[in-house]
């Protein structure tokens, strides 16, 4: 899991990103880096082009300029999975569960990777193969007690409560044993007490050695979880920097509070 | 220990069921039901193939029947043509009709849902053409007759012939056994998990680092290889083959057979497979009506239990179970009196 890269250096580098729909631009010439095990908050407005920014990231859509960087390699232009194998993972704005998967079986699927789909292994049972197969649902045990979801492992993640459901999602995108985990608004929707216990869990991954990118609508998480803020609106950089910087931006101010101001 | 013990018990009774089995003819004497329960382990190799891509990979084709088709017209003219014994055609069969399924599933795994499904339609017809056009190969409409019975084996002083249906009867118990084993070595693997994930949610998969398209073309393939050996071993079991068998009515009564006896499901296949073959034969007389039913059959299935009849059976269990759960807990006292075995 550890690589061999000083803490400050980019993990993940986005570079004059753009991404149009029809006349909008959803993401426009923007430009951030990632640095190596921080906590790097993507905050703006409603239709700001997160969700968009995530989904090139993750070669979900392509780009139509810029590039994204990942460990000083190109992966703009590959297929979603290959970028997973590279060491990105990510949860969903709106939860993407297996709908008839227990808890086990859907953070299994996680561990592709390693159990790998070839079909004459598997036929045969050969020893590497079930050496890989107990190697994996150890990991997934790992994984789940971690989370804290290894009591509710045989029940239908589909079945769980909204908060048990994203910590499937964060659970299985654990398994695939990322370097970077993108998390696209996680807290949305959760009661205070699921928000804080989240966060926990959040610093607990980060401390592993896992950069975290996040989008997020709450300010106080933004402010108490990470390192490093990135505003965005309407697909553009707003401003960039330590929470304590973007929380007196001019800027942001305007684009966040100008408005509830004038409404007010 | 009492649930070890269960198990073993389970298991041996299982195996003794299995080997009951290879001995049914000795209690079926009636050749016509012989038949017919050939049948249905045919069927069940078709079922559990497409299955494979229906059920546990959330592709519909409705072109399986030109698969079971290719594999039993390979076998044919082999047999006819090249006097290649049964020992050779099958595993010719099962090559040449999981290359073409991997050609069709490459070009039409591209394509999603309806679109396949179109897609997938096209391809049984245009076989299905080839078949009744391509008389010098295919003997037309008049199909192919006189395929060699598989040569007799020899093991010791035991000769295993498989001449008449009886005889033809273990063979394919052999075969749907092997089949029932690779479906369950597949689904139980990194692959096949993978498939499972890709009929649940293709964006989830791929992002878990699954390649969804590759992954789908493999088992497409597969799926078509297990309607190759089938096709193989109708066309050396009839010992005829001609192309009213394989038409479209073919690929939606395989179909049919997954969505009624449970998608995603290796018993559903059985059951399915069983209980279709059952009623086309019941109906051999009236084969218009067969489609009607097989139509309204797959509506009521869709619409009230979409898993079909093992969904069913699942859910009267967990019923039971649930009954049995509360009458424990109410009478707790018996529990520490009763074991088992």
């Amino acid at each position: 899991m550890s690589i061999d890269l000083p803490n400050d250096s980019a993990i993940l580098t986005v570079q004059n990103l753009s991404k149009s729909f029809g006349g909008v631009k959803a993401v426009n010439n923007l430009s951030f880096s990632v640095l190596q095990n921080n906590i790097h908050a993507i905050i703006g407005p409603n239709g700001a082009g997160k969700s968009t920014l995530f989904n090139l990231i993750t070669g979900v859509i392509k780009p139509d300029m810029g590039n994204v960087q990942f460990l000083n390699q190109d992966i703009t232009s590959l297929r979603p999975d290959k970028i997973a194998q590279h060491g990105v993972s990510r949860t969903f704005q709106n939860i993407r569960l297996f709908p008839d998967m227990t808890v086990f079986e859907t953070v299994l699927i996680g561990t592709y990777q390693f159990t790998g789909g070839n079909l004459l292994p598997a036929l045969f049972r050969t020893k590497t193969f079930r050496n890989k197969e107990s190697e994996a649902k150890e990991r997934i045990e790992e994984t789940l007690k971690f989370v804290g979801l290894w009591d509710v492992r045989n029940e239908y993640a589909a079945q769980l409560s909204y908060g048990n459901q994203r910590r499937v999602e964060i659970a299985r995108a654990l398994a695939t044993n990322p370097h970077l985990l993108l998390l696209d608004e996680p807290t949305a929707g959760m009661n205070q007490k699921e928000t804080k216990e989240l966060m926990n869990l959040f610093s607990e991954v980060n401390h592993q050695g896992i950069t975290i990118l996040i989008i997020a609508h709450d300010m106080h998480l933004v402010n108490s979880l990470s390192n490093q803020i990135t505003v965005i609106n309407f697909g553009e950089k707003l401003a960039e920097g330590p929470p304590e910087l973007i929380q007196n931006h001019p800027a942001v101010l305007e684009a966040y509070m100008g408005r509830a101001e004038a409404h007010a | 220990m009492i649930q070890t013990n269960k198990t073993v018990y389970r298991k041996f009774l299982l195996i003794l069921g299995v080997i009951a089995l290879f001995f049914l003819p000795l209690a079926v004497t009636n050749p016509y039901v012989m038949y017919v329960i050939n049948l249905i382990l045919i069927y069940t190799l078709l079922a559990l193939g497409l299955d494979l891509i229906v059920g546990y990979t959330g592709q519909v084709s409705v072109g399986h029947g030109a698969f079971f088709g290719i594999g039993a017209y390979v076998a044919a003219i082999l047999s006819k043509n090249l006097g290649f014994s049964f020992w050779v055609n099958l595993p010719l069969s099962i090559i040449v009709t999981a290359l073409i399924g991997f050609i069709i599933g490459f070009i039409g795994l591209k394509l999603i849902e309806e679109y396949l499904v179109m897609a997938t339609l096209a391809f049984g017809t245009i076989i299905w053409l080839v078949f009744l056009n391509w008389t010098d190969l295919t003997g037309g409409p008049m199909g192919i007759a006189g395929i060699a019975s598989p040569p007799p084996i020899k093991i010791g002083t035991f000769e295993f012939v498989f001449f008449q249906y009886q005889d033809y009867y273990p063979l394919l118990l052999l075969f749907v056994f092997l089949g029932i084993l690779v479906t369950r070595l597949i689904i139980r693997s990194g692959f096949g998990r993978a498939c499972t994930a890709i009929r649940d949610d293709e964006l989830a998969a791929q992002s878990m680092g699954i390649p969804v398209f590759k992954t789908k073309v493999m088992m497409f393939t597969i799926s078509a290889a297990f309607c190759g050996a089938a096709g193989a071993l109708y066309a050396h079991f009839l010992r005829v083959v001609s192309p009213e068998t394989f038409t479209f009515s073919m690929s939606v009564t395989i179909l049919t057979m997954v969505m009624i006896g449970g998608q995603g499901s290796i018993a559903g296949a059985v059951i399915g497979a069983s209980i279709l073959t059952v009623s086309s034969e019941v109906l051999r007389e009236t084969p218009e009506l067969r489609m009607i039913i097989y139509g309204f059959l797959i509506v009521v299935m869709i619409m009230f239990f979409p898993k079909g009849m093992m969904g069913l059976f699942q859910l009267v269990k967990r019923r039971l179970q649930k009954r049995t759960l509360q009458a424990a807990e109410t009478t707790p006292e018996k529990e520490g009196l009763s074991y088992e075995h």
